[in-house]
């Protein structure tokens, strides 16, 4: 039943492309050099301190590392690169870092810089790409599917080409790494999330992860030993742990799920035209909030093809939505659509209020952030007008069709996602 | 209803250390891949007919599966049943499945995509576990075990993909280029049916016919009953008229080297054999028909893909068409496979009415090519060009 449901093959983890992944490197490359002196000027104090807190972690380095490495560190902390990277942390993982590219001994400042470029680059994917697998995770593991399948969808479709998207951040930047590293630093991602979420009292590092690793997993190189390695230091070590973590949620999924099985089986049965009408509309709403997710919570970036299909999907409800209720397409009562869509809107800032920042006044902001629900409920008309204003500007003022609302929301949908404040401000609840 | 599925595979892997094979089986059957305890147990002693050095060794094309129809030789209708033969060696690692059911629609690149997937996978597990056992970690028993373990999860994966996600199903048999169409053969086969086969090292094939009191063949082996089996008698072809100069490879323009590639999409018959003799596949009077096959080239990845159409003549002969495409060419001289389905189609129907080959090939897209007179499958072996067949026939002097 679960395939009527959901896409279980769109439970997958899609890697970055090559091309982008060399560019994500040149960026980072390109301007550290500049960054790190510049900060090694600027910020002597904040070096000082931070040398002394990190004395004994980095004292393998050679005076003139040190300050590079602790002015990176400055650096990933003050331009917000990585959230909540604890120093103590960093120079653990730094030490690995150069242990599992065979750079301990001997490494030119050039190749260093390169190596905290791979480093970083590979980090923020690492937690990109983790947010997506705990996801399919939670997903799969609601369904009625065998835990062994779950576990090997997880190795195969979500692990392998993420560990191997990560890898390649170190081989464009020329570096050949330890396998174990790169699943160390999965592992890490892995139990920070749980911490994050109060799910789990601890983390370790991925220097200390990694050392745990060496000594239970005798491979470090190769082409095929990644599904194994996978298995054995990821799937194996985490599995039931996420289990457990995630239990609530996964049983909250499961129980949406039989119910939304239970209503197809119903209107299956039923044929009840009407009744089948509504389930696709909700089935249609669905993709909205599934845009809206993948782009706020997975981070996931939104794709012109993804607002052309979303836009479509807005056109059929709004469509179905005249058939259903006027039995015609083509209703005289235009602002009957309209109200229709901006309850949809409401609905989306209920769940994700910060889809609303662009049509509030800026100086409003600070009250907005304290109380988001409050303030949205206090100024609903005035947020209406903002809407309204742009939704006509994009109809350019003819009326109101299935078609040209659509292209209107999914446009203002688009852009409020690409917003980078909206981007990043979380509101859970 | 439970629907009659079955799945086997078999993993061969070298032990580095003492350099002998040890194997792995797996048999599920039905929709939800349940474990068949007996046919695995029949597989493990009907293992020393499939011989895996044989299914290997290929040069410069590897097969890497084939899809077949099942022909019940009783009524000459085509069987509900579909199978689906695929094959990969990794390393040191040698993996095979054998998908029989009533699915017509499986994709064989995307299930050879997974069967390579599959293997290299179970390659990490051996790997890994064989570091283990120099390190005195675990004993060589805990690795077969490990390495079993795995073997069973990942085969219960594939089978998931194909019965209940349908990921491997109803997906077009894709190809990284646009394929050309390098050639066509016709063969004409005939059904040998009541047939008797000794299991011993010779594989001597006895007709009922022939008067055969014993049970042990000369070499010693055990004369058993065999699933019928068809014997390509005549072969044509139909190429460009310089395919010589328009190959790269001189085993390309071949006669002998195209039909031996051609050949191997019918399913071995040491496989067969194996097959019939497990009690939940029995081939019995069943014979397997290519209906695709798929090869890749070893040195460059390209992909050559032959398709199959057939035709049943009368109660003994069976014609079977097999177009050739392969990523290899852009040569405009060749044919865009994007004629291919007017092609089988045109030749479907031309095969079904009163037998001209010319003139079937004149009527279809292929018209411009060369057609080689029908030519005895022994014969070929002393060809070298298709310029020789035609001599062959024309008494020495050829003007093609």
């Amino acid at each position: 039943m679960y395939r009527e449901i959901v896409n279980t093959e769109e439970l997958s983890y899609e890697p970055k492309d090559i091309v982008e992944i060399i560019n994500d490197f040149r960026n980072m490359y390109s301007t550290l050099e500049t960054k790190i002196k510049h900060f090694v000027q600027t910020q002597p104090t904040f070096l000082n301190e931070l040398r002394r807190e990190l004395k004994t972690e980095i004292g393998f380095l050679s005076p003139q590392k040190k300050d590079m490495i602790l002015a990176f560190y400055g650096i990933i902390v003050t331009e917000d690169i990585l959230k909540k990277y604890d120093s103590k942390f960093y120079a653990e993982d730094i030490s690995a870092l150069l242990e599992a590219t065979g750079k301990k001994q001997s490494c030119t400042d050039d190749e260093f810089i390169g190596l905290l470029a791979s480093f970083i680059n590979c980090l923020q994917t690492v937690i990109g790409s983790v947010n997506y697998i705990i996801h399919h995770f939670i997903e799969l593991s609601s369904l009625e599917l065998d835990e062994e399948i779950v576990k090997t969808i997880i190795n195969v479709r979500n692990f392998f080409p993420a560990i191997t998207e990560s890898y390649l951040f170190f081989e464009v930047g020329e570096f050949s790494v330890d396998l174990r590293f790169i699943a160390a630093i999965f592992a890490s991602a892995l139990e920070r999330i749980m911490f994050d979420e109060q799910l789990s009292s601890s983390v370790s590092s991925t220097g200390k992860t990694y050392e745990k690793f060496k000594h239970t997993y005798p491979l470090s190189s190769g082409e095929n030993i990644r599904y194994d390695l996978i298995n054995k230091l990821l799937i194996e070590n985490y599995h039931e742990i996420l289990q457990e973590a995630f239990k609530k949620t996964i049983e909250k999924r499961r129980n949406e799920f039989e119910e939304q099985s239970a209503n197809l089986r119903k209107e299956f049965q039923a044929l009840d035209q009407q009744q089948v009408d509504h389930n696709r509309i909700e089935q249609l709403l669905a993709a909205i909030e599934q845009t809206l997710f993948e782009a706020l919570k997975l981070r996931k970036e939104t794709t012109e093809t993804k607002r052309v299909n979303l836009e479509r999907n807005i056109e059929r409800v709004l469509r179905r939505m005249a058939i259903e209720e006027f039995g015609v397409q083509d209703i005289a009562d235009q602002e009957r659509y309209l109200n229709y869509l901006l309850d949809t809107w409401f609905s989306i800032f209920e769940e994700y209020p910060q889809m609303c920042l662009p049509l509030i006044d800026i100086r409003l902001y600070a009250r907005f952030v304290s109380e988001p629900h409050e303030f949205i409920e206090e100024n609903k008309q005035t947020i209406i007008q903002q809407l309204l204003f742009r939704i006509r500007r994009l109809t350019k003022g003819d009326r109101y069709t299935p078609s040209n609302l659509a292209y209107a929301f999914a446009i203002i949908l688009y852009e409020f996602l690409s917003n980078s404040t909206v981007q990043s401000l979380s509101f859970e609840k | 209803m439970e629907k009659e599925i079955q799945n086997l595979f078999i993993l061969e892997c070298l032990d580095e250390e003492n350099l002998l094979p040890y194997h792995f089986f797996e048999c599920l059957n039905g929709t939800t891949g349940k474990v068949d305890i007996e046919t695995k147990k029949q597989l493990k002693s009907a293992l020393k007919d499939v011989c895996f050095d044989e299914l290997f060794n290929e040069k410069n094309y590897i097969l890497k599966g084939s899809k077949h129809v099942l022909l019940d030789t009783d009524n000459l209708t085509i069987n509900q049943k579909h199978s689906v033969f695929t094959k990969n060696s990794s390393e040191n690692c040698r993996f095979l499945n054998f998908f029989s059911s009533d699915i017509d629609d499986i994709s064989l690149t995307s299930t050879w995509d997974q069967i390579e997937r599959i293997s290299d996978a179970l390659v990490s597990v051996k790997n890994r576990a064989e570091q283990q056992v120099k390190d005195g970690i675990i004993n060589s028993a805990m690795l077969v075990d490990e390495v079993d373990a795995d073997f069973f999860k990942l085969g219960k994966y594939l089978h998931w993909q194909i019965c209940e996600e349908y990921s491997l199903r109803s997906k077009p048999d894709r190809s990284r280029f646009s394929p050309m169409i390098t050639g066509a053969v016709l063969l004409k086969a005939f059904l040998l049916t009541d047939l008797s086969q000794c299991t011993g090292s010779c594989g001597k094939i006895y007709s009922s016919t022939e008067e055969n009191p014993n049970i042990l063949c000369e070499c010693g082996g055990e004369i058993i009953l065999v699933p019928p089996m068809l014997k390509i008698e005549n072969i044509s072809f139909v190429v460009p008229k310089n395919i010589e100069e328009m190959v790269q490879d001189s085993e390309e323009s071949s006669p002998f080297k195209i039909f031996s590639l051609i050949n191997r999409a019918f399913l071995d018959r040491k496989l067969t054999l194996t097959l019939n003799k497990l009690t939940s596949f029995k081939m019995g009077n069943k014979i397997a028909i290519p209906a695709s096959a798929y090869y890749q080239y070893k040195d460059t990845n390209d992909i050559l893909r032959v398709n199959f159409i057939h035709e049943i003549k009368d109660e003994r002969e069976i014609v079977i068409f097999a177009c050739i495409t392969n990523t290899r060419y852009n040569d405009e001289n060749f044919l865009s496979s994007v004629s291919l389905p007017i092609i089988m189609r045109d030749i479907k129907s031309g095969l079904k009415g009163e037998f001209n080959w010319e003139k079937i090939i004149a009527r279809s897209e292929l018209r411009d090519w060369m057609v080689t007179p029908f030519i005895k499958g022994k014969e070929l072996e002393k060809t070298s060009s298709f310029k020789d067949i035609q001599s062959l026939f024309t008494g020495g002097s050829s003007n093609v």
